[in-house]
């Protein structure tokens, strides 16, 4: 049986459409728990499958644009899914999913009538959707709408159950994010003023007829807004103070998703609006400062939810890095790694809340002794070693993918950048090795605070305090919905290694699909029109 | 394409106000320095889409104007206007909360952020164990005592140093430094 060409047109406002009607309906059903979670799960599962048909659909007939309501494409709102959007929709719907029965399983472990749990699955829902339509915007204020939705969404998740910890963090998340949406507005602006279309595809057309100092300027706007949301170096502070508070899965989602939506935004500005490369030395020089400042700080932190936040900003770096090489090497490296990176990021922080399950705190002043657990001790230790870079994993396919874009481009700064990501990737698994000697190898009766445990660890409210390790009720084992999707996604993390031919492949015709704007241009606006707007 | 410039000074007027609130420590202030700031940006994408012109209506034209006024202009403003007015309620509620919580307007640094700044003495490292040095942070025999078989051995049944097989190897440096010390 072979798919119809067309199906992809129904198939591209499903990832958006999906999660938004069910979460309304959850959100009517709020009474009924269990059909909520049901329909919850459900709705992520067929945005997995339509996201894997998208992938594949598009990688057998190329970039694809719907018109939506029928207007025609400079006027109209635009969907448009290419090789680099149906890659980030397939691996974020994965995650989307494996994380939602992470949190239905810690919800129903962890079931009080005090929980907000009616208000978590439709939030959660409408992240998913504004994260979809994000990777599927085609013109730029429909990205701004998109960020827009995961934003807000992601503020009620961030501070839920309203803790004094919780209300702190989010007051400063919600403030930069609204700083960085007003900052991308302007650019908007900018961007319109110069061009007059919002439509990305006829923008990309036009703005090189604009001079280049002022697109440098529109761009450099553009880049301080993605910048922020991706958490590029000098914008990064904000991540490591915001996240580590939020329930455990919604820093795993937070982390691998949120900041990868901004390089996503890089990478398209990058290649398809400004490909010009007059920032491109700035943004090595960006990448480098993130990729070390971030790993420094990590090494500086005792509690492993603020360290592997740090790694997560310093490993921005990288993607940062790839998109700054400018050749179609490094955006393959770059595609490739932003999938890794999804995955393990988001993998690490759910292992980080079955810890807390498990043994009641995630500082490492606290923790010993949980070798013990074998099942936690290789939950851990796969991912952690994958995010070091160690052989066998992606991380180290990714890397290489990108150290060697680094020495083909062989500028000088290449070169620098390639230095410093092998020094960042050593002290990343100085960072990973110290959490394993200490929160895994050592004794917990040799930890400074072993006998101080929080009591409520990782429910989806907080209102932990410290009492006694020997008074801690045991709030149970790892459960089983806890821990199955952790699996299956160190499972999905491997298949990265064991499938890195055809994904570096399939990164690879990405990149060239991004690089030749043509292809993007044409699907959007017809064929041909590349070639009649731009003169070669 | 001409640009009015009392708009474009009060555009920079209101952004600036905004920017310096939002760099203040109280939620009131900072919310009133977000919605300065969002109607800036609104005010500028007005003026970006070019000068004023008829209502936006087929069939409608006005005294005085040739041209309509650039509707998508006017479109975006008003999402943004909605999305800015439902983040600022938000805001408001978490300005709420937090002064039932802490009974002040104030934002606090990050306590976690705090304890890693104050770090003053190895002790405090994130790898300190309960049984190293507490002034010099070095370890000691009784944390890291390993079995013949390199596994290392709980503290509570460490009863005698000599058990240890590779007692020596991994601790006689440490040892003699202790003593080159007494010496001085």
């Amino acid at each position: 049986m072979t798919l119809s060409p067309d199906l992809v047109y129904t198939l591209i406002p499903l990832p958006v459409l999906i999660p938004l009607f069910t979460a309304a309906v959850t959100l009517v059903i709020g009474r009924q728990p269990r059909a909520q979670r049901l329909l919850t799960v459900a709705a992520q599962g067929a945005v997995v499958a339509v996201c894997a048909l998208l992938l594949y659909l598009v990688d057998r007939d190329g970039t694809t644009a719907l018109q939506v309501g029928g207007w025609d494409a400079p006027i109209g709102i635009t969907l448009v899914i290419d090789p680099l959007s149906a890659l980030m929709l397939v691996v974020s719907s994965v995650v989307l999913l494996a994380v939602v029965v992470y949190a239905v399983g810690q919800g129903v472990r962890d079931g009080t009538e005090q929980q907000p749990v009616s208000i978590f699955l439709p939030t959660y829902l409408a992240l998913t959707a504004g994260v979809c339509n994000a990777f599927l915007a085609g013109d730029l204020f429909n990205l701004f709408v998109g960020f827009e939705v995961l934003l807000a969404a992601s503020f009620v998740l961030l501070t839920l159950g309203a803790s004094a910890d919780r209300v702190r963090a989010g007051v400063s998340y919600v403030m930069v994010s609204m700083v960085s949406s007003l900052i991308f507005l302007c650019g908007i602006a900018f961007a319109y003023a110069a061009t007059g279309t919002l439509n990305m595809a006829q923008m990309a057309t036009r703005l090189d007829a604009v001079p280049v100092g002022v697109r440098t300027a529109i761009f450099s706007v553009l880049l301080i807004a993605f910048g922020i949301k991706a958490a590029v170096f000098p914008l990064s502070n904000w991540l490591p103070d915001s996240y580590p508070t939020a329930p455990a899965p919604v820093t795993a989602v937070f982390a691998g998703l949120l900041t990868k939506v901004g390089v996503y935004a890089i990478i398209r500005a990058h290649t398809l609006l400004f490909p010009g490369g007059e920032l491109d030395d700035a943004l090595m020089i960006a990448g480098l400062l993130t990729m070390l400042v971030g790993i420094l700080g990590a090494i500086a932190q005792s509690d492993i939810k603020r360290l592997l936040s740090f790694t997560l900003v310093s490993h921005i770096g990288y993607m940062v890095f790839g998109v700054s090489l400018a050749t179609r090497a490094g955006l393959t490296g770059a595609i490739y790694y932003v999938a890794h990176h999804i995955l393990v990021q988001t993998t690490l922080f759910l292992v980080v809340g079955l810890i807390e399950r498990q043994a009641g705190s995630s500082s490492l002043r606290r923790l010993g002794g949980l070798a013990a657990s074998p099942v936690l001790a290789i939950v851990f230790l796969i991912p952690a070693l994958n995010l070091g870079g160690i052989p066998p994993f992606s991380g180290f396919i990714g890397k290489v993918a990108l150290l060697e874009a680094g020495t083909q481009q062989a500028s000088v700064l290449a070169w620098v950048l390639v230095a410093g990501g092998t020094v960042t990737s050593l002290l990343t698994l100085y960072a990973i090795a110290r959490v394993w000697t200490k929160a895994f190898w050592r004794s917990r009766a040799d930890a400074p605070e072993g006998d101080l445990a929080d009591a409520a660890p990782s429910a989806l409210i907080d209102e932990s305090f410290d009492i006694s390790f020997e008074n801690r009720e045991d709030v149970g084992r790892m459960p089983v919905f806890m821990l199955a999707p952790t699996i299956g996604l160190i499972g999905v993390g491997l298949a990265l290694t064991v499938f890195a031919g055809p994904l570096i492949g399939y990164s690879d015709r990405a990149a060239v699909d991004l690089q030749d704007r043509s292809v993007y241009v044409d699907a959007v606006l017809g064929p041909g029109y590349y070639a009649e707007a731009v003169p070669r | 394409m001409t640009a009015n410039v009392v708009l474009l000074a009060v555009i920079g007027g209101l952004v600036s106000c905004g920017v310096y609130l939002i760099l203040e420590r109280s939620i009131t202030r900072m919310l009133l320095g977000l919605i300065l700031f969002g109607n800036g940006v609104n005010l500028l994408i007005l003026t970006m889409a070019g000068g004023d012109g008829s209502p936006a209506i087929v069939g409608r034209t006005s005294a005085g104007h040739d041209t309509m006024a650039d509707p998508l202009a006017q479109a975006m403003v008003l999402t943004a206007i909605v999305i800015t007015m439902g983040l600022s309620a938000f805001v408001l509620a978490l300005g709420y909360r937090s002064f039932r919580l802490t009974t002040q307007d104030r934002v606090e640094d990050d306590p976690e952020d705090v304890k890693v700044a104050s770090r003053r003495s190895p002790a405090d490292a994130p790898d300190h164990d309960r049984t190293d040095d507490p002034a010099t942070g070095d370890p000691t025999p009784f944390g890291d005592a390993f079995d013949a078989h390199g596994n290392p051995i709980p503290l509570e049944e460490l009863v005698n140093l000599e058990d240890i097989e590779c007692y020596d190897e991994l601790h006689t440096g440490e040892i003699r430094r202790v003593e080159a010390g007494e010496e001085r």
